[in-house]
């Protein structure tokens, strides 16, 4: 079993080690000012290697959201600061995507599938055919092939989500995070999501942060768990998932192991950090 | 579908039942201000299929277009800047709510004492009011653009022009042909009342020319075409709406 908590908060294993894409560093949040101040965010370091899969959770009300508003750069921190690459972030950087929890607000409703993904793509000046390819290519991975020239309100909410994960995909950042991304559809479209996750990581290499609050999502996507605490939050505990890579909704999650961490992230979480 | 089968029937044969009974009602009139609706109908073709067709319609269409055009072109940029920008709207609102409380033919006697009585008099007073409606719902659709939309904007890096016509622009789509639509009667309106007062051609000129030449089924036509224009150009919206925003639509019926 190899469950592991981290007290320095601070991922050193040495086995996993590469390079590091996403630095949070000391990261602090506090809304207002005075008597008023409410601290969102209490202390947060961790960090993302290259082509890692990270899930954060936490109780409700943890700042999840407000802890990925600063990563993405739509936020600024109170104090610390996020690095991207090596390059502190101050607005959203040109290599990361993010993949919202509301779907249906997040696609251009007046765009087909194909002019949704094209949109991000026109700033990186890609020659029309490289574009093109780009689009299939993610179109194909998310299972929307023969989809493209529909428009969101002719798609199920599980395929606009798909939608939104190509267009990330297409893009090509150095990191994908995604904010609760699946939180709004039902369990069977949820799995097969989640499914859709590890088959384009595993295409695309690419990194993701991937923030829920459902704990056996986490283990089942994850190399590794970053678990916050109440507010103010901070980083409870950095578990590592050392599953097969390859995952089965099934056969997976009736390891003991996977038992045993499911069960260890719920207890960090349901009991305050001393 | 029977239902929707009834609506179309009904919709299609009430109008018609009511010019037929008007017809029947009105054919013996001796009445001079009411004459028989035939009469109305034969100089309605005598007189508009295409007598004065280019002396009259033309005209009018032409000033109510060019109004228009102004109106929709500057409250868009303008609603745009105002939108957008806080400082501005700070700026702009009292002045906005002030010049738009000015009822419209209010401004005609200072259209005809700087511009004249031409073309150039009617088309600003046309655009002058026309303008509110597409500015003040611009600046409704622009602050009320959904903020996942423009957050998704900015991590996708969308600005400058491509966030204007890819983004803000659909986005308020619905919101601004609102305004359009609201405008476009008052486009009219506005071109009839500005012949009315000082013209030499234009339909709404020939209905008082015709009532003061005491041509009273000429002045009839002059209505029913009014009537007929305002129809056909609303229709024309309409379609115009239907195509360019058809995701609206679909996606408000799927959201019911």
């Amino acid at each position: 079993m190899n469950t592991r908590a981290d007290d320095t908060h601070r991922p050193t294993a040495t086995d996993r080690k590469r390079d590091t894409v996403l630095e949070v560093c000391g990261l602090q949040k506090t809304y207002g000012s005075g008597d008023r101040a409410t601290v969102a965010i209490g202390d947060i370091s961790f960090d993302v290697a290259k082509e890692e899969f990270v899930c954060v959770v936490g109780p409700s009300g943890c700042g999840k959201t407000t802890l990925l508003k600063c990563m993405s750069g739509l936020m600024t921190p109170t104090a610390g600061e996020v690095r991207l690459a090596g390059t502190p972030v101050d607005g959203p950087p040109e290599q990361l995507a993010l993949v919202f929890q509301d779907y249906s607000r997040s696609l251009m409703p007046w765009l087909t599938v194909r002019g949704n993904i094209a949109l991000p793509l026109r700033r990186r000046r890609l020659p029309a055919a490289e574009r093109d390819e780009r689009i299939r290519e993610a179109v194909e991975s998310v299972g929307l092939s023969g989809f493209t020239d529909h428009y969101p309100f002719q798609l199920s909410g599980g395929m606009q989500q798909r939608v939104a994960i190509a267009r990330a995909l297409a893009y090509q950042p150095d990191i994908l995070l995604m904010d609760e991304p699946f939180a709004s559809v039902d369990a069977q479209t949820r799995a097969d999501l989640e499914d859709v996750m590890l088959a384009v990581r595993r295409r695309y290499g690419v990194t993701i942060l991937f923030v829920t609050h459902d704990i056996d999502e986490a283990v089942y996507l994850a190399d590794r768990v970053v678990v916050l605490t109440q507010r103010p939050t901070t980083v409870h505990e950095v578990v590592t998932v050392d599953l097969p890579a390859d995952r089965d909704q099934v056969t997976t999650k009736e390891t003991p192991e996977f038992t045993h961490l499911r069960a260890h992230i719920y207890r960090a979480i349901r009991r305050p950090a001393a | 579908m029977n239902r929707r089968r009834i609506g179309l029937i009904l919709e299609i044969a009430v109008p018609l039942l009511i010019v037929v009974a008007l017809i029947l009602w009105s054919a013996g009139s001796t009445s001079f201000y009411f004459p028989p609706v035939t009469d109305m109908l034969v100089t309605f073709k005598e007189t508009w299929l295409f007598d004065r067709f280019g002396s009259d319609v033309v005209p009018s269409l032409y000033r109510l277009a060019a109004g228009y055009a102004i109106a929709t072109v500057v409250g868009v940029a303008a609603g745009v800047v105002i939108g957008s920008v806080p400082l501005a709207a700070r700026a702009a609102e009292p002045i906005v709510e002030f010049l738009r409380a000015i009822p419209p033919p209010a401004l005609i006697p200072f259209g005809i004492l700087v511009l004249g009585i031409g073309d150039t008099m009617k088309i600003f007073v046309i655009a002058v009011v026309c303008l509110w409606p597409v500015l003040l719902n611009t600046v409704d659709g622009i602050r009320g653009l959904d903020p996942t939309l423009t957050a998704t904007a900015r991590i996708y890096g969308i600005t400058g022009w491509d966030r204007l016509t890819r983004v803000v622009l659909p986005g308020s789509g619905p919101q601004i042909v609102a305004g359009m639509r609201t405008s476009l009667s008052l486009a009219l309106i506005m071109t009839v009342v500005s012949e009315l007062v000082a013209s030499t051609n234009g339909v709404g000129y020939f209905v008082l020319q015709s009532q003061r030449d005491f041509a009273i089924p000429q002045m009839w036509s002059g209505i029913i075409l009014l009537g007929v224009l305002g129809y056909l150009l609303n229709a024309a919206l309409g379609l115009v709406e239907r195509r360019v925003l058809a995701w609206h639509r679909h996606a408000t019926e799927r959201a019911r």
